[in-house]
């Protein structure tokens, strides 16, 4: 083990509703108490039922929000969720939101205009690149999203069911790249319901029921306590 | 840190660069719409207040229309503001960026904006015969201190509205009841000494009239009179910049 990426000690988030009153039930826990840790260069995978905190617990990893009890330590390192299509402007150009998108996820502009010639050919959406992305399918919205989330440079990549986008040829293409990533020496944090993909490529799960991580068994073990 | 100061100044940039090309695509007249929108409000004091008040002071539309450009400037791009983050939930709940990104696009945007209608302010000065002064080496500094009130006050706007949504409301109130109090269709000077302390309590009004008193008259601004606003801009800019700096992290759990 090259040392740890994240070390959670029973972290709890609650969020609040807007608009409530303050004397009235406002607040909802969505993480209670959840402990883990996640080793540089391995592969960990999150499943849980719908509802259980998996994506609260991605937003935690990511520094998206705090938790409001416990402690998360990290790494120096920079992480990114990959997330599809994160504040494209539809009345703009595919080419114009490349750097947008880019940017909010982080990446520098030099790198951006290095990789943008990459994107496009990924993307495969030839001539249409120029043309307001309000007019581009759902399909081709969502392949220019992930060939820009593909080029993040990042040390942690914060995966939460990204794998399914466009139309069966790309997804194939799409699984094959996000597989290549995760078996490289990136960390890998795998939000998933697909437990072929939990057998496929995670070294770790973590379960999550009820926004409670429950104790950690090898990952076959998990699997059949997750289907009981 | 330099290189994430770099980076989120560009963000700001391309967000700003961003909304002024997506905004000029909605509309026909497209870019044009920075100067028609600010003419079409002065036509309609100029119409009320020369033809049923009979107001007298020279250059009039021109008065008015300082007033008018510095008013749209702060006020458009509060209130924008004000729902720049709760209006965001979706990216934030995404990617981490600071918050402090929203507010300071729109001020951005609005920026660009005001830029170009404070030229045509310039060009009818100078067409209705008003010669240029040195009193304009002063203007920059003057643009200075009502950016810095506008971010404050748009940082401020922006960090109460996702927690209590009302307040978009209860500003449009207080951005209406500014109309009157920030001298756009009078000149404080003419008030009683103790009225005219009062409004230059209002950051917005003292600009206003300092503006004027530069462009029309070439006189240098009144320092002791900016005094309040300096003070008022420093601390909204604290409190701004403090409030979305303590709950950056809060805003995406908000729902």
């Amino acid at each position: 083990m090259k040392g740890v990426a994240f070390d959670l000690k029973n972290v709890g988030v609650c969020y609040r509703k807007a608009a409530s009153l303050p004397w009235k039930a406002n607040k909802f826990w969505a993480l209670h108490d959840i402990s883990f840790q996640v080793h540089r260069g391995e592969t960990l995978g999150v499943i849980g039922r719908n509802g259980a905190g998996k994506s609260t617990l991605l937003k935690v990893l990511a520094d998206i929000i705090r938790p409001d009890k416990g402690s998360i330590d990290r790494a120096a390192l920079t992480v990114t969720m990959l997330s599809l299509g994160a504040g494209f402007a539809p009345r703009l150009t595919g080419r114009k939101n490349i750097f947008l998108c880019g940017l909010l996820l982080g990446m520098d502009k030099q790198h951006i205009s290095k990789r943008v010639d990459d994107i496009i050919a990924l993307a495969d959406i030839g001539d249409f690149i120029d043309e307001p992305i309000r007019h581009y399918s759902s399909g081709m919205r969502a392949r220019l999203g992930f060939s820009i989330a593909y080029y993040v440079n990042t040390d942690i990549i914060l995966i939460d069911e990204a794998l399914a986008t466009g139309d069966q040829a790309f997804k194939e293409k799409a699984s094959g790249l996000i597989k290549e990533k995760i078996k490289s020496d990136h960390t890998v944090v795998l939000v998933t319901h697909s437990m072929n993909l939990v057998k496929d490529l995670c070294d770790r799960v973590i379960h999550i029921e009820n926004g409670h991580s429950l104790p950690e068994l090898p990952v076959e073990k998990s699997i059949e306590r997750h289907l009981m | 840190m330099n290189s994430g100061l770099f980076k989120f100044l560009n963000l700001v940039l391309y967000r700003a660069n961003s909304e002024l090309r997506s905004e000029a695509t909605r509309t026909y007249a497209g870019y044009l719409w920075w100067i028609l929108e600010p003419l079409m409000s002065l036509v309609i004091y100029y119409v009320a207040f020369k033809y049923i008040f009979h107001r007298e002071t020279p250059h009039f539309a021109l008065f008015l229309f300082i007033g008018i450009v510095l008013y749209r400037f702060f006020a458009g791009t509060v209130t924008r503001s004000a729902t720049s983050i709760s209006g965001s939930t979706g990216l934030i709940q995404l990617v981490y960026i600071h918050k402090s990104i929203f507010p300071l696009s729109v001020v951005m945007v609005n920026l660009v904006k005001f830029m170009v209608t404070f030229l045509l302010v310039l060009i009818i000065t100078w067409l209705v015969g008003i010669p240029p002064s040195w009193a304009y080496l002063a203007l920059p500094g003057l643009v200075a201190l009502i950016l810095l009130t506008t971010v404050g006050a748009s940082m401020i706007c922006a960090a109460i509205t996702p927690f209590f949504p009302d307040f978009r409301l209860i500003l449009d109130t207080i951005m209406h009841l500014l109309v009157f109090l920030s001298g756009i269709f009078f000149d404080i000077g003419n008030l009683s000494p103790s009225m005219q302390a009062i409004l230059r309590l209002n950051p917005i009004a003292a600009i206003i009239e300092q503006f004027r008193s530069i462009l029309l008259y070439g006189r240098w601004p009144e320092l002791k009179q900016l005094v309040p606003a300096l003070i008022i801009s420093g601390v909204f800019l604290a409190v701004g910049w403090l409030l979305i700096h303590r709950f950056n992290r809060n805003f995406p759990k908000i729902g």
